[in-house]
């Protein structure tokens, strides 16, 4: 495969590297959300609005953040971590889970 | 006294508190850019109001990070006073030199109006020009100012009475109905444990001439300035 994109033009050549490093990729999905207990005021008036559509099966809504990145494997956990504790999530009022995409 | 006023990208209230500092109360300041490392010997630094880094995060998350910070933050440790106001309080509670956290409004609104304060610690450096109780009033201008401690920070807060500020009423009790924004206890203002680090949501610098609705924010500036000496 590899000797066969080395006789192709430059151009189609470079993006055809490109792509495949891309499939090599995967995700690494961090998660944050609010503390049970940390009262999160987005969630309750989502929740009110749902209410207002008609719907009543929802009982609470959370609010929370997702952040996705594209990382080589999975190696990198440690370091999200850390990145997560002290960046992505503030550990006062939120807690923070991390998972890996294909 | 020398001041610093530190100026992050989206510092918004950086001039008046160099205004009020210089031109109100007469002291050295300079302005301390977001990537210096040098504090060019201050005696105060200030970390203003605004939106540091478009509060992209969480207001005040990617200050902390910030090369100045990592010198306040040392700075602070050996003693140095640092004033955080409005955004510059979450800078404060996010780079953990206060404890706690600045939520969203309870109300989900920005809110910017003038607000009754009850000083409740008048012992400090920030605060030796007011009485114990005076209600004060000083204006606010945020949609993060929701402070949030747990338990057991709360009670050590109190225990140490590190609790400077609280909204309240004309007469000084602080409830629910004089609440803006939703504050645990009515927190307006906290100090750090060592007494040289005070964070407050309202703006005491958009109130501190004889032109403005109140000049009760004058009278924490010539606190500290007093405290530290060396002015006029």
């Amino acid at each position: 495969m590899v000797s066969d994109i080395k006789n192709l033009p430059i151009q189609v050549r470079l993006k055809s590297e490109i792509n495949i490093e891309k499939v090599s990729l995967m995700k690494a999905k961090v998660y944050v959300r609010l503390k049970n207990g940390v009262l999160d005021p987005q969630g309750q008036t989502i929740q009110s609005s749902i209410e207002r559509m008609g719907y009543d099966f929802a009982s609470e809504v959370r609010v929370g953040k997702v952040f996705e990145i594209e990382v080589k494997d999975e190696s990198c956990r440690k370091d999200l971590e850390k990145i997560a504790s002290t960046m992505l999530a503030n550990m006062i009022i939120e807690e923070y889970s991390i998972e890996f995409e294909a | 006294m020398k001041a610093g006023v530190v100026v992050f990208p989206g510092s918004n209230c950086d001039h008046d508190c160099y205004h009020v500092l210089k031109h109100v109360i007469g002291a050295e300041t300079v302005f301390l850019w977001h990537k210096d490392t040098d504090l060019q010997g201050v005696d105060l630094v200030v970390f203003p109001g605004g939106f540091s880094y478009g509060d992209y995060l969480r207001c005040g998350a990617i200050a902390k990070f910030s090369p100045i910070v990592s010198e306040v933050i040392k700075f602070a440790e050996n003693g140095g006073h640092v004033l955080g106001i409005c955004n510059g309080f979450q800078v404060l509670t996010e780079s953990g030199l206060l404890p706690g956290a600045l939520m969203r409004n309870r109300g989900l609104k920005f809110k910017c109006e003038y607000v009754n304060l009850r000083v409740d610690n008048s012992d400090t450096p920030y605060t030796n020009m007011y009485a114990d109780g005076e209600v004060i009033r000083i204006p606010i201008a945020h949609a993060d100012g929701n402070y949030y401690i747990d338990e057991e920070g709360m009670k050590e807060l109190e225990e140490n009475n590190q609790i400077v500020f609280r909204y309240c009423d004309d007469n000084g009790t602080a409830e629910d109905d004089s609440n803006p924004n939703g504050s645990l206890g009515n927190i307006a203002g906290i100090i750090n444990k060592k007494g040289n680090v005070l964070g407050m949501m309202p703006h005491p610098e958009r109130c501190a001439e004889g032109i403005m609705e109140t000049r009760d924010g004058y009278f924490l500036f010539e606190s500290i300035a007093k405290f530290i000496g060396g002015c006029k």
